[in-house]
């Protein structure tokens, strides 16, 4: 059986009077996707704000491994070895693609301060180590960017922003990674290299769990083992696609139920 | 151009080659020009030389790439000549101590330009209020050796951690703010630091401190003319030389702290901050590094202005002078040492070219700064690309892809 990485229990997030989650359970394995869908405004990416510390939850617990890591700041958690990508991709636009990726080992890079003013031979060690990885990293998803080391995030389309933003999580080779709608915006040719990239995740980082929110239900059915539906911040539904899809809680929250139409 | 190896003297590669240094020599020729002559005509003319020199850089479409090849191959050549032209020029005014004045008020103005560089440029705080740590350098440094007797060498680095502390207390309250709030955070202790030098018993109050003493040099103060071949050189020339070490010390640290995981995380910080924090990075510490580096350098461009003139007050330390130090960043350009140094040189120099228009002469600088903002909004060099050297690259797969300058 393989070991729980992330273990979320009653997670309970509150703002004033608005319950954006409402006790929330679900666990994580090596080498799993989770998935979690649900409608717009169902908590999904509150969700992952908690998780990666953006947030303190107002109740419940979060363990990675054993550890409790509720409340923990969001440089902590990474270093852990949580990343997340977001749902409008977020990259360092004005610096290039390579420095992308090298921010991305923010959590590997030891003695900053000292190494950068007094022990250059060090950071210049470091960094070659660090840009080797980051051109293997990139060349397994994308040749493009791999040859465009020095092109300003900014100027990237759409498809190979995700990539990037993809690699910077990766570069530090976490143990989770949270992947916030990497499909939005995407035409069915690019949805399927991104279900391609997803898989290859997996087969490159032996071991990684995966959480993927997604409103594309082919990347879902494809790439994700096991689904959690929230709505309105409340679970409604767990299992494989198959039973997820056939659940009519979740068909009622997604399409809106008979008695509605009824009344309206 | 790539068979300049094979023997056969290639005339086009020769002028690419002597190209960039010829032009390094016509700049300082036109900036030496402008500076060390009192006549109007002669500044004019250099200007007009300056700017069309600078429209034909930018519209000859093959001189860019020529030149920053040069830059690149030539590094040192360029590097050295252009150090070597500091160390001389100087030499050359000897009967107008005046024009080595403004120089060195032009060196302090470049450490403080780089201090604010960190803050503004690499890290994206907007700081209106950094002439407070320029003071707080200043006063610090002056009170060690005015009161205690303490040897400037040792008040100087005292000076620049005092404003490092300082600069790392004014950063803490203003972590949980953002834009615009914390440039108001930012104007505020600037007001507060200058109302307290103002009022407080210990700094003078509005009359500031006098009598500071100059820095020596193993007993020898550099308050003595030197003689060379029997012509006595001012003094200015002394404290020109020990800015002049000092600062491209400072220009050094810099350039290593931009080169570093410091400033690669500080642009992240500047870019996204919360992008920054998901990816491993300790923005609240980074960003307090920047305050106190910042400071730091501030710090020890106070000392040296307080010990150079030998009197403060103040009034050197307003939200002038820290606008002042913002102008010259941002025409600079931000992010950038070479660029942040020009705009330093200009803006320290300019008004003094203006003195003619009297009160009027603030005025002129408003207008360098309009017509920056205008015909280019990136400042005189633009923020680059971080270039990584080849020996980084062990494997051969990568290209060096196209760089936007």
């Amino acid at each position: 059986m393989a070991e729980p990485l992330l273990t979320v229990a009653n997670l309970t997030m509150k703002f004033g009077g608005l319950t954006a989650i409402d006790n929330v359970s679900w666990t994580l394995h090596e080498d799993e996707i989770l998935g979690i869908i649900g409608p717009n405004g169902a908590g999904k990416t509150t969700v992952f704000n908690v998780v990666s510390g953006l947030y303190t939850p107002t109740g419940g617990e979060i363990r990675f491994r054993e550890t409790l890591i509720n409340g923990l700041p969001p440089h902590k958690i990474a270093k852990m070895g949580i990343k997340r990508t977001f749902q409008q991709s977020r990259l360092f636009d004005t610096i290039s693609v390579l420095d992308n990726v090298l921010i991305g080992m923010a959590t590997i890079s030891k003695g900053i301060f000292v190494n950068s003013l007094f022990r250059r031979d060090l950071l210049s060690k470091e960094l070659a180590l660090n840009i080797k990885d980051g051109l293997e990293l990139l060349h397994h998803f994308s040749d493009y960017l791999a040859e465009n080391l020095y092109r300003r995030a900014g100027d990237l389309v759409p498809g190979e922003r995700r990539k990037l933003e993809i690699c910077r999580a990766l570069a530090s080779n976490p143990d989770i990674l949270l992947l916030d709608e990497p499909a939005a915006g995407m035409d069915p040719n690019e949805s399927a290299e991104l279900m391609d990239d997803i898989l290859k995740i997996r087969a490159l980082k032996k071991g990684i769990g995966i959480i993927l929110i997604e409103h594309d239900m082919a990347v879902v059915q494809k790439t994700a083992n096991f689904i959690v539906v929230l709505s309105y911040g409340k679970e409604i539904a767990r299992g494989t696609f198959a039973e997820v899809s056939s659940n009519p809680l979740v068909q009622e929250a997604y399409l809106g139920s008979e008695s509605e139409y009824a009344r309206s | 151009m790539s068979h300049s190896n094979t023997g056969i003297p290639n005339s086009n590669a020769f002028i690419n080659r002597i190209i960039t240094p010829f032009l390094l020599f016509v700049v300082v020729a036109i900036v030496y020009a402008i500076v060390a002559y009192e006549s109007v005509v002669v500044t004019l003319l250099s200007l007009v030389i300056g700017a069309s020199l600078f429209v034909g850089y930018s519209k000859i479409p093959g001189l860019k790439e020529i030149i920053k090849e040069s830059i690149r191959k030539d590094k040192i050549i360029l590097l050295v000549t252009g150090l070597v032209l500091a160390i001389a020029i100087p030499l050359t005014l000897r009967s107008q101590p005046y024009i080595i004045h403004i120089l060195v008020i032009a060196e302090i103005s470049i450490i403080l330009a780089l201090g604010l560089n960190f803050q503004v440029g690499s890290t994206g705080i907007p700081n209106l209020g950094y002439a407070a740590f320029y003071g707080v350098g200043a006063y610090a440094s002056a009170l060690l050796s005015t009161r205690l007797g303490i040897s400037f060498w040792i008040s100087l680095l005292a000076a620049g951690f005092i404003a490092a502390l300082f600069g790392w207390l004014v950063g803490l309250p203003t972590l949980k703010t953002r834009s615009y709030h914390m440039a108001l955070v930012s104007i505020a202790f600037g007001l507060v630091t200058y109302i307290m030098l103002n009022n407080l018993a210990f700094t003078g109050g509005p009359n500031g401190i006098k009598n500071i003493p100059a820095p020596e040099i193993f007993g020898w103060s550099l308050f003595s003319s030197i003689k060379i071949f029997g012509n006595a050189y001012p003094v200015q020339l002394n404290f020109y030389y020990l800015v002049l070490f000092i600062t491209l010390l400072m220009v050094v640290v810099s350039h290593f702290v931009y080169n570093s995981k410091i400033g690669l995380f500080w642009n992240a910080v500047r870019e996204d901050e919360i992008a920054a924090k998901c990816s491993g990075i300790n923005a609240s510490a980074l960003k307090l590094l920047s305050f106190s580096m910042g400071a730091f350098l501030a710090g020890i461009a106070g000392a040296l202005y307080a010990h150079y003139v030998g009197y403060i007050s103040p009034e050197n330390f307003n939200m002038n002078t820290s606008l002042q130090v913002l102008g010259m960043v941002i025409m600079g350009g931000m992010d950038n040492i070479f660029g942040v140094s020009i705009g330093a040189f200009i803006l320290s120099v300019a008004p003094e070219k203006f003195r003619a228009l009297a009160d009027f002469r603030m005025l002129a600088t408003g207008l360098i700064i309009l017509l920056m903002l205008m015909f280019r909004p990136s400042g005189i060099i633009k923020q680059q690309i971080r270039i990584y050297a080849t020996k980084y690259f062990s494997s051969k797969k990568s290209s060096n892809g196209d760089t936007n300058g």
